[in-house]
């Protein structure tokens, strides 16, 4: 069970993470607990999967190149196509909807053409044409997710 | 010298180590200070090259297992405002404008809507068209399988 400082764990630190050399330990000051505690706690957090880690979320559309693509794939080739699509390190989401549409994946990579290389060699590997769908605009500013109201 | 911010980057992709002093190991690796890393990890966030830095949770962990990417066919004239309305709104996660292509997909505006169950999710989107009076074509696509999913690795 998650405790009001676990959630705080999660809630809070999400977009104001402390930049200092013990990030940890001005967050056991901030909370009154122990950096030892503030440390543990995270690693368990980590460990039980509450968290998958404390690092940077990259603006895809400042750094390499990326594009939501998506497929329709025939229901009895899903999971050999999904694996198809997950072969690609380049691949970092893939996951099936429920839609004519059915398996939506997103394509990051260095550049422009090994974004559109990758494409091609799955549409080629699976025998479906590629929907892409890169982002024209965001219109939304990350404030991290509101897990409790 | 400057830090490389690709190669920093690169270097943060698996998140930091929980330790006491993370940015140990990432000054050993680019020869610099803590305090360096520190001010080049703050000014990527400053640049915009970083949405954010911090705990990155796995809600689906946490209970929300409803999740539906929302795609709306808006008229392009109505677009901006209504993509700074959807993107408002604390249930919406993610509002991008992308291309449509015709004639298999009409769509052009994608919002992704969280909840613990899939009749939550429905209730927070009519609640959201009513509100925002949006009588566009829509879709909803929720997921069932995730067959992937982990920080984007760019170099």
């Amino acid at each position: 069970m998650l405790d009001d400082i676990d959630q705080q764990l999660l809630q809070s630190y999400q977009r104001d993470f402390p930049l200092t050399e013990n990030p940890f330990q001005e967050i056991g000051a901030a909370l009154g607990i122990e950096e030892e505690e503030v440390i543990h706690r995270y690693q368990r957090l980590q460990e039980e999967g509450f968290i998958s880690r404390i690092g940077p979320l990259v603006n895809h559309a400042k750094v390499g190149a990326s594009t939501l693509v998506a497929i329709a794939a025939p229901p009895d080739t899903i999971e050999t196509n999904a694996e198809i699509i997950n072969s690609y390190v380049e691949i970092n989401h893939n996951y099936l909807r429920e839609h004519h549409y059915n398996l939506w994946f997103v394509v990051t990579a260095k550049d422009e053409a090994r974004m559109h290389t990758v494409i091609s060699e799955i549409e080629s590997r699976t025998g479906c044409n590629a929907l892409v769908l890169p982002m024209v605009k965001s219109f939304y500013i990350d404030l991290g997710f509101k897990l409790w109201q | 010298m400057a830090i490389d911010s690709e190669k920093l980057i690169a270097a943060m992709q698996d998140g930091l180590p929980i330790c006491p002093h993370p940015y140990t190991n990432l000054a050993k690796q680019f020869a610099c200070t803590e305090q360096e890393i520190i001010s080049a990890i703050a000014e990527l966030k400053d640049t915009d090259v970083l949405n954010r830095f911090g705990v990155i949770v796995k809600h689906r962990r946490l209970g929300y297992n409803a999740n539906a990417m929302v795609v709306w066919n808006i008229d392009d004239e109505h677009i901006e405002r209504l993509g700074e309305k959807l993107a408002a709104e604390p249930s919406v996660t993610l509002c991008y404008q992308r291309p449509r292509n015709l004639p298999h997909w009409p769509y052009n505006l994608f919002t992704m809507l969280h909840g613990k169950e899939r009749s939550a999710v429905i209730r927070i989107l009519d609640d959201i068209r009513a509100r925002l009076s949006i009588d566009s074509d829509y879709d909803v696509l929720f997921s069932t399988r995730c067959f992937k999913q982990r920080g984007a690795r760019y170099f």
